[in-house]
């Protein structure tokens, strides 16, 4: 990202900040769909981000750490979205747990379908740390700064997610949700 | 079955092909037209800055700014006078009862980190709360005189939560050490203390919090809880849904946690669902919740006495397989539901249809109001003085509606939010 972009954006030159922002835009889109696996919320998210990096990005010190801000900015978006779903206690009534007839889930489903579910299965704060590490990657050092989180608990969140990751397409089992509640 | 694949890399393939590759154009745009009517926010100068002030001699060596300044001090300290005399009046305005009809005030959410408060009336906004912090989810104390909201802890992962004056002044964190994956919060009708859900070295836990920040408890351990809500008028007692890896139920306990009785017997059947919502009316007298019936194969909206007894369906459309998410009008004598109806074939349709307004003894007809709503739903809660319904639709990808119980005409508001909004409740 280009320096002199950020900082004349920093001083409130707008061409400048929507330069930087449609530049930003399908990153964080990407990132922030694979963390709340809906378009719509994902969709949401990035507009809430492109909004806050023009209001707060007087605040960023080092220019030089735009990307990663920006990362930090749209994952408090998207962990702000899934609290809040889980805090309206709506939740949506799935339909196909109420029919009758189930299919073998472990027939016929490859390994991609079995880790992709299984990453829907992970808590929004495990899956964060899958995404930012596996998709975006970034070292666990700067995930760290981006969560605002030690060190430690970014290896430990990635330790267990991996492992849940693992057991889910080892043995072909439904994973248990990692850390938090349903939402 | 062994595998025998790489899993780092099947793992990036997975994540790199799922999910869409592009971002609407209107998005971006959207953002750009928003952010195009807001200032950008800068870095206080602190007071204690040298570069906030000039230096003393620039003051001392001109007798006319002498003058001038002597003269503004004057003026500060009128105007502080009389604002303090403001506050004092206002202080001893008589704060509502916790529960029942009150005189509707403003209210509160949080958008992009900021805690904003709104007149519903006017459309006028202000930011009361501009911490650098990402504040979210405020809600107002009973008695309307306090904020209680979100913040992400500054040294470990996980939120604090911080009561502020309903102006957003006088902040108090009132956790001991952040709290993880919260779920739930709730206020006693005392606002002395806060009841949150969440989730404490990897297990689900209910805590009391004192709201003025001492000492807090430990209700629940090792139990899920989704709700969890005082009873009225004295909140002696906390109704909550409980949930296990296995089965899910409701009970009662005193405020302390202690004496805990089964309201409903804990169920195996759609555990994530069943018996939801569950809210005390207004008086305390009686329990609403949704309960799965597993014969007819739908959800149906229950009441019950306050100590369990007298179970049964309160009111049912035909049409429907979901009757839920009960929220009781402040005077209790109206109850607000969702309801999802089956199609012409008689299947579950997902279409969630508007909110329903039912009358609290089951008889009548249920009066639609609002427009239908997107898929997952919405969260709905009365005004105080019970003349209008507020509504946020779960996808969050339109602005909150107001809708009218009587089912006349609805309004958007001219605000977004990212937080269920809170009405502040006043004295009539």
């Amino acid at each position: 990202m280009d320096r002199a972009l950020v900082e004349r954006a920093q001083r409130g030159e707008r061409d400048a900040y929507e330069a930087l922002a449609r530049a930003s835009a399908r990153r964080l889109y990407l990132t922030a769909y694979r963390i709340v696996r809906d378009t719509d919320r994902a969709e949401d998210a990035v507009q809430q981000t492109l909004v806050a990096i023009w209001r707060e990005l007087p605040s960023l010190r080092d220019p030089d750490r735009f990307e990663a801000w920006t990362y930090r900015l749209v994952v408090r978006f998207c962990l702000s979205e899934a609290r809040r779903v889980r805090r309206t206690g709506v939740r949506e009534i799935r339909l196909d747990e109420r029919e009758p007839v189930r299919t073998d889930p472990f027939a016929a489903s490859d390994l991609r379908d079995q880790l992709d579910r299984a990453l829907a299965a992970l808590s929004p704060d495990h899956r964060t740390v899958v995404v930012l590490h596996h998709y975006a990657g970034l070292p666990l050092g700067e995930v760290a700064e981006i969560l605002g989180v030690p060190y430690g608990t970014v290896g430990s969140r990635l330790h267990h997610a991996t492992r849940a990751l693992r057991a889910a397409i080892e043995a072909g089992e439904r994973p248990a949700i990692v850390g938090g509640q349903p939402a | 079955m062994t595998a025998t694949f790489d899993f780092d890399r099947l793992l990036g393939s997975v994540l790199e092909e799922g999910g869409p590759h592009s971002l609407p154009d209107t998005v971006v745009e959207a953002a750009l037209i928003q952010a195009r009517g807001l200032p950008q926010r800068r870095p206080p100068v602190g007071l204690l800055d040298r570069r906030a002030w000039p230096p003393p001699r620039f003051w001392l060596s001109d007798p006319s700014l002498m003058r001038l300044a002597t003269l503004g001090l004057v003026i500060v300290l009128t105007l502080a006078l009389i604002a303090a005399a403001v506050v004092a009046i206002g202080s001893i305005r008589r704060p509502p009862e916790p529960f029942g009809a009150a005189r509707n005030g403003s209210v509160a959410y949080s958008l992009g980190g900021d805690i904003v408060l709104a007149d519903p009336t006017s459309g006028a906004t202000r930011i009361v709360v501009a911490d650098p912090a990402f504040d979210h989810d405020p809600i107002f104390s009973p008695d309307g005189t306090r904020l209680v909201f979100w913040r992400p802890s500054s040294q470990l992962a996980g939120d604090d939560l911080v009561v502020t004056k309903a102006d957003g002044s006088d902040p108090i964190t009132i956790t001991h050490g952040p709290l993880v994956e919260p779920s739930w919060i709730d206020w006693a009708p005392d606002g002395r203390t806060v009841v949150v859900a969440s989730s404490v070295d990897g297990q689900p836990t209910l805590q009391l919090l004192d709201a003025g920040g001492g000492a807090g408890r430990t209700l629940v351990d090792g139990m899920a809880v989704h709700s969890a809500v005082f009873r009225p008028l004295h909140g002696a007692e906390i109704l909550f849904r409980g949930q296990t890896r296995d089965s899910v139920g409701l009970y009662v306990m005193n405020a302390d946690g202690s004496n805990r009785r089964t309201l409903v017997a804990p169920t195996t059947d759609d555990i994530d669902h069943n018996l939801g919502s569950p809210r005390y009316s207004p008086d305390g007298s009686t329990i609403a919740y949704h309960r799965w019936d597993s014969v007819l194969r739908e959800y149906r909206l229950h009441v019950m006495a306050a100590d369990g007894t007298d179970d049964r369906v309160l009111t049912h459309d035909p049409r429907a397989w979901f009757e839920g998410w009960p929220v009781w009008s402040p005077d209790g004598t109206r109850i607000a539901i969702q309801r999802m109806f089956r199609g012409v074939s008689g299947e579950l349709s997902r279409e969630v249809r508007p909110y329903a307004i039912i009358r609290a003894d089951g008889t009548g007809e249920a009066i639609e109001t609002g427009p239908p709503l997107p898929e997952g739903g919405g969260r709905i809660d009365w005004s105080p003085d019970g003349t209008k319904l507020f509504m946020e639709p779960a996808s969050g990808v339109s602005p909150p509606l107001i809708l009218d119980p009587d089912g006349g005409p609805w309004t958007a508001t001219s605000w977004s939010t990212t937080s269920i909004p809170s009405w502040q409740r006043l004295a009539p």
